[in-house]
């Protein structure tokens, strides 16, 4: 069975089709293991490939996620120890690590467009990494930058404003 | 998917949850700021047990002083990291600044801790007892309404329940309304049961308590059991009538019972 690697298409929502392992994919996304075992009864004799449809995903998303997912969730090309290498101290150098950390130097959108991706495609190593990078980039900001940066509309009247400020005084 | 333009860069709630549980306190409560939205999900019960979660534990110890004080269990192996998050300092001891802006550390002890709450007593002033409820994963923190020095002259506290009817968390306390000089005088004797209750704006008076102050300064931590407390011997009332004394939390009346043999 291990012999003849299947592959599925996925179709992110603007179109574009991308080719990956069915064994990685499935092992990396709930999502789309779930929509693979349904399909599956179906297509079990014939030799056709599926193709999903990813419709919450852009191709420019879909293609970054991809490039992840085969990093990591390739047993042929994954080396050391698979788990838990995000929770690490710095200087503990897995692999992978530098890959990550390359993977989320990325501007604001591409970033949230990733957290996106990985929650609706259910990769939690995936979302786990993208939602420490957007965390880390808010940890330095003020307010006014981080509404900002998420393009967030203070809805405070001063009033409100000014009580929040008081009720949490300390940590300002 | 439903977007939010206005607020939160189209990011759901559960989204912007776990990117916030990942940050530090400090950043959190700075984050409340932010706009409404992400007040409400940082305030929300599961968002503060998720985030708690997720903090470095935290060796909460009592000193022999009654001081209370935290030590991050992981300090030992990142002290940059234990000096940035401001360990060391005590808990809860309120910092209040004198007219130069120096801040003074005023002492408190802690008396009671039900439900992740913990009840201290703070000496604020010469003669100012004061009972504080604190919450140490939100930190945050809420005085109850006074007793001392008005109306009552000195105050014992008894114990610390919830009142389940109403959910709010309560003080029991012995007062004596009269001062020590104050026996010679004709009257009444001034010993109450008062309630304070977390958000109340004044002390309510319960039922009138045995004369005579506790024995040995103080009545010992009760004993709960199905709402009741329960103090076995050092109350007023244990010397004369070798009873032990029950607390009934809901109905908030008091009885003596017979001791466990």
């Amino acid at each position: 069975m291990a012999s003849e690697k299947k592959v599925v298409f996925l179709r992110s929502s603007d179109g574009e089709a991308f080719e990956v392992s069915e064994e990685v994919i499935s092992a990396a996304s709930v999502t789309i293991k779930g929509m693979i075992d349904e399909e599956s009864p179906s297509r079990a004799d014939t030799a056709a490939t599926t193709t999903l449809a990813i419709p919450n995903v852009t191709a420019a998303t879909l293609s970054r996620v991809l490039h992840y997912v085969n990093k990591h969730f390739d047993a042929a090309a994954v080396v050391g120890r698979p788990d838990d290498y995000i929770f690490c101290a710095p200087g503990d150098e897995h692999p992978l690590a530098r890959f990550d950390d390359d993977f989320v130097d990325v501007d604001n959108d591409t970033l949230i467009d990733l957290v996106h991706a990985a929650e609706y495609l259910h990769i939690k190593k995936l979302f786990d990494l993208t939602c420490k990078a957007v965390a880390d980039k808010l940890k330095g900001r003020t307010i006014d930058q981080i509404r900002e940066t998420f393009g967030i509309v203070n809805d405070y009247t001063v009033e409100e404003e000014v009580e929040v400020y008081r009720e949490n005084s300390w940590a300002f | 998917m439903e977007e939010t333009p206005a607020c939160g860069g189209g990011l759901c709630d559960d989204a912007v949850m776990e990117i916030l549980v990942r940050l530090p306190s400090e950043s959190v409560l700075r984050c409340r700021a932010v706009c409404k939205r992400w007040r409400r999900i940082t305030t929300d019960g599961s968002f503060l047990a998720a985030h708690s979660a997720r903090r470095p534990r935290e060796l909460m110890v009592v000193t022999p002083s009654r001081r209370v004080n935290t030590i991050a269990l992981s300090s030992f192996l990142d002290p940059a990291a234990a000096v940035a998050r401001r360990l060391g300092g005590f808990l809860c001891d309120a910092v209040q600044r004198d007219k130069n802006g120096t801040e003074m550390r005023l002492p408190s002890s802690l008396l009671y801790s039900l439900d992740g709450l913990i009840v201290f007593q703070g000496i604020w002033g010469v003669s100012d007892i004061c009972f504080v409820v604190c919450n140490p994963v939100t930190r945050q923190w809420t005085k109850l309404p006074a007793l001392v020095p008005k109306p009552c002259f000195t105050a014992y506290p008894c114990g610390f329940y919830l009142h389940r009817s109403s959910g709010e968390y309560r003080l029991l306390c012995h007062g004596d309304e009269s001062a020590p000089w104050a026996w010679c005088r004709p009257g009444p004797p001034g010993d109450r049961y008062y309630v304070l209750a977390a958000g109340g704006s004044q002390a309510r008076r319960l039922c009138r308590a045995p004369e005579g102050s506790p024995i040995i300064s103080g009545y010992e931590t009760p004993v709960a059991h199905a709402d009741i407390l329960y103090w076995f011997s050092k109350h007023p009332e244990s010397k004369r009538t070798g009873k032990m004394l029950a607390f009934d939390t809901a109905s908030e009346t008091f009885r003596l019972m017979a001791r466990p043999p």
